[in-house]
């Protein structure tokens, strides 16, 4: 504001005179405080805020050194400094400072103080404004902001997160202490260090430089940005890191723009990572390989996980079960057993239980398996699900059947020959005269059901080999090495039931030939001889029994048992036939019989 | 009352032949022996015979078809067997079972008690 003065000069009255009224009521008006001096510090004039607020009385202070006014009288130094400003000014200079003066209540307040001389038209100061604002508010908000501004610094030194701002001159302006780790191999002190150089130690290019982009561009845009993990080696120390990092643009305490770094290092929980991974691996390979079916069931029946072996138990894919539930493989039988059971776990009664139930496999077939159902519980107690391990038993179902079938087939054939031999024994005894005849004929009859016995079992196979069924009923008469028996034909396997007939067959043959035959004599020879054909789908075998060289041949008076068991044998139940003829030269027998045993015997 | 002409099915020739020998030393009278369940069903469809004495397993085969065939003509029937279950249908279980070997006093009592039609 320039005073229009009429009179230049130094004295006071003039200037007071030519001051019109409209310039003494703007000067009111300001909320500022202005006066005016005369070059040696008089208060010539003040303005009404001055006098007002600020303790002055117009009577009192006007016309009275400046610095002995109720502003500054408080103490002498400020009074001095006032002194020393008002000569400074009064030789020309501005002075400016923040002045703190005691107002009407005593109280002291802070004010932007400025003394401006003021030159007439020769050059030479005639007077001084001095003037102040009332920036005590400002001061105060000032000094506020920098404590918050050191509580915001103290904070972040402080964290043990990782935050570190980065100015606008792009260096590390605060540095937390969680974040100290990170830049442990770059230069002291880090604050000041250029956040470029930095980044440079840590990280091999190109990830550095990617980060350096990031920091300049969050600076220039104030657009944040965030990594949820970024997995790196470190250019420093070769080790892997992995953070989650973002960058926000905030103003630092210096009042610039500057861009605030905090960062989560996942590094430690990639570790976990790692180590729970290897764990879910071997969980999974075993489970996976496992020889039984496992899975996991959710209470409502539901496959939460399964395994391979489970899946081609069940002849469904792993996607195809899991889209499904357990009750629908369990609806082949009764399984109010299962649920009953299933129930009392759920209850909390049971905790594992063990059952043989049948599962529908998707091609239809009624599996049979071992199911054993354990279940993981939640602290209250509440079933969280079911682990389930199913055994494919069908095999060993087959097999038991098997076995079973073998005790029967067993139990039968031991009825069998105790039958046959109780039949033997009542034949015997009808026909022999004599209890020593009776003893003689039984246990040749005897022994030769147990030497085909033993024809059929040692082999394993419940069949007996023709050559040796006959050759062990012929032993005791005739060694096979010697020239009285002769064996001839192919190699001839046959069913238990035809070698147990057969053997008796030949014993009656043999005894009948030791006696009255080819074997009564020293000279007499045996030939057996057989042949195999097929009668519609069915095996049979000839055999033709030749005797000679023995006694003169005399037919039999009448049919003696011997014969006719052999007859009802070969006809009753191996379907065959019997012819005998009395030839010159000794006894042929033709005999056919079906090999196997039959399928409707 | 009519007379019991007695038919035997069993496969093993000389058991067959001793129960024949055995019954007709009793005055009993077989009209027929069969080996097969086929032959004995051809002796049954004869139409002389009144009691039949069945084994029942006969190897491959089991005989309560022609049990049941029996039944249905009104012809008695005594099962004969050496296994150790009873197998018998439901419907079969009125016919009584001999065990073998055969202790033929129970096996004439069991065809005795058998009421011809």
């Amino acid at each position: 504001m320039k005073l229009d003065l009429e009179h230049p000069g130094n004295r006071v009255v003039p200037i007071l005179k030519a001051a019109p009224e409209l310039l003494r009521s703007v000067l009111d008006g300001v909320i500022a405080f202005v006066g005016i001096l005369t070059p040696d510090g008089i208060l010539a004039e003040a303005n009404e805020l001055a006098i007002r607020a600020t303790g002055l009385a117009r009577d009192k202070d006007i016309g009275r050194p400046f610095w002995e006014c109720h502003w500054w009288n408080f103490d002498p130094a400020v009074q001095e400094r006032v002194r020393d400003a008002i000569r400074r000014a009064a030789a020309g200079e501005q002075i400016r400072y923040e002045a703190e003066i005691q107002n009407a209540s005593n109280a002291l307040i802070v004010i932007d103080f400025l003394l401006t001389p003021h030159r007439d038209a020769d050059g030479l100061v005639d007077f001084l404004i001095p003037s102040g604002v009332d920036i005590t508010d400002r001061v105060r908000h000032q000094e506020a902001l920098r404590a918050s501004h050191d509580s915001f610094q103290r904070l972040v030194t402080n964290s043990p997160f990782g935050i570190f701002a980065v100015d606008a001159d792009f260096r590390l302006s605060m540095v937390s202490i969680g974040a100290q780790k990170v830049f442990r191999n770059v230069q002291r002190p880090l604050n000041g260090r250029d956040m470029a150089e930095a980044l440079r130690v840590i990280w091999p290019e190109p990830f550095a430089t990617e980060a350096i982009g990031h920091f300049r561009n969050v600076l220039a845009t104030g657009v944040p940005y965030h990594a949820a993990s970024s997995v790196q080696r470190r250019h420093d120390t070769s080790d892997m890191e992995s953070y989650d990092w973002k960058i926000e643009r905030v103003v630092l305490p210096d009042g610039r723009q500057g861009a605030v770094c905090n960062f989560y290092d996942l590094s430690e929980s990639e570790v976990l990572m790692t180590a729970l991974r290897a764990e879910e691996a071997r969980f999974r390979g075993t489970f996976d390989n496992a020889a039984v079916g496992i899975a996991h069931v959710a209470p409502d029946g539901r496959w939460l996980l399964v395994n391979r072996k489970l899946c081609s138990i069940v002849g469904y894919s792993e996607s195809e079960l899991l889209a499904m539930k357990v009750q629908k493989l369990t609806q082949v039988s009764d399984i109010a057993p299962i649920v009953a059971l299933l129930r009392k776990m759920l209850a909390g009664e049971i905790n594992e239980y063990e059952v043989e139930s049948r599962f529908a496999a998707k091609s239809g077939v009624k599996v049979w398996i071992n199911l054993t159902v354990s279940c993981i519980r939640d602290s209250a107690g509440k079933v969280e699900y079911f682990i389930v391990v199913i055994e494919d038993i069908s095999e060993k179902r087959a097999a038991e059947k098997h076995q079973k079938l073998l005790i029967a087939e067993l139990d039968h054939r031991v009825k069998n020959i105790l039958a046959t031999v109780q039949a033997m024994a009542s034949h015997t005894m009808r026909t022999a005269g004599t209890m020593g005849t009776f003893q003689e004929k039984f246990t040749g009859r005897l022994r030769a059901i147990a030497a085909s016995h033993d024809s059929v079992f040692q082999k394993g196979q419940m069949r007996a080999d023709l050559a040796e069924v006959i050759l062990k009923q012929l032993s005791p008469y005739a060694a096979a090495d010697n020239d009285r028996l002769h064996l001839s034909g192919p190699t001839l396997h046959l069913g238990a039931a035809c070698a147990h007939a057969l053997g008796l067959i030949t014993h009656e043959m043999a005894t009948n030939a030791s006696k009255y035959g080819a074997l009564a004599s020293d000279s007499g020879q045996i030939t057996v001889s057989w042949q195999p054909f097929m009668q519609g789908h069915k095996c049979f075998a000839r055999l033709i029994w030749q005797e000679h060289g023995g006694p003169e041949v005399v037919p039999p008076a009448r049919t003696g048992f011997g014969s006719r068991l052999i007859t009802s044998t070969l006809e009753h139940s191996l379907q065959g036939t019997s012819r005998s003829e009395y030839l010159p030269d000794g006894l042929r027998a033709e005999f056919t019989f079906e090999t196997e045993d039959s399928e409707d015997a | 009352m009519p007379e019991r002409r007695i038919m035997i099915l069993e496969d093993e020739a000389i058991i067959a032949w001793d129960i024949e020998a055995e019954l007709q030393g009793r005055g009993m009278t077989v009209v027929g022996v069969a080996g097969r369940v086929a032959d004995a069903m051809a002796i049954v469809e004869r139409g002389d015979v009144t009691m039949a004495i069945l084994d029942i397993n006969l190897g491959h085969q089991r005989s309560f078809d022609l049990a049941d065939l029996c039944r249905q003509k009104g012809i008695g029937v005594v099962f004969l067997t050496g296994d150790s279950g009873d197998e018998r249908p439901d419907a079969l279980k009125s016919f009584e079972v001999v065990a073998k070997p055969v202790n033929y006093e129970l096996l004439v009592q069991a065809l005795e008690r058998v009421k011809l039609k």
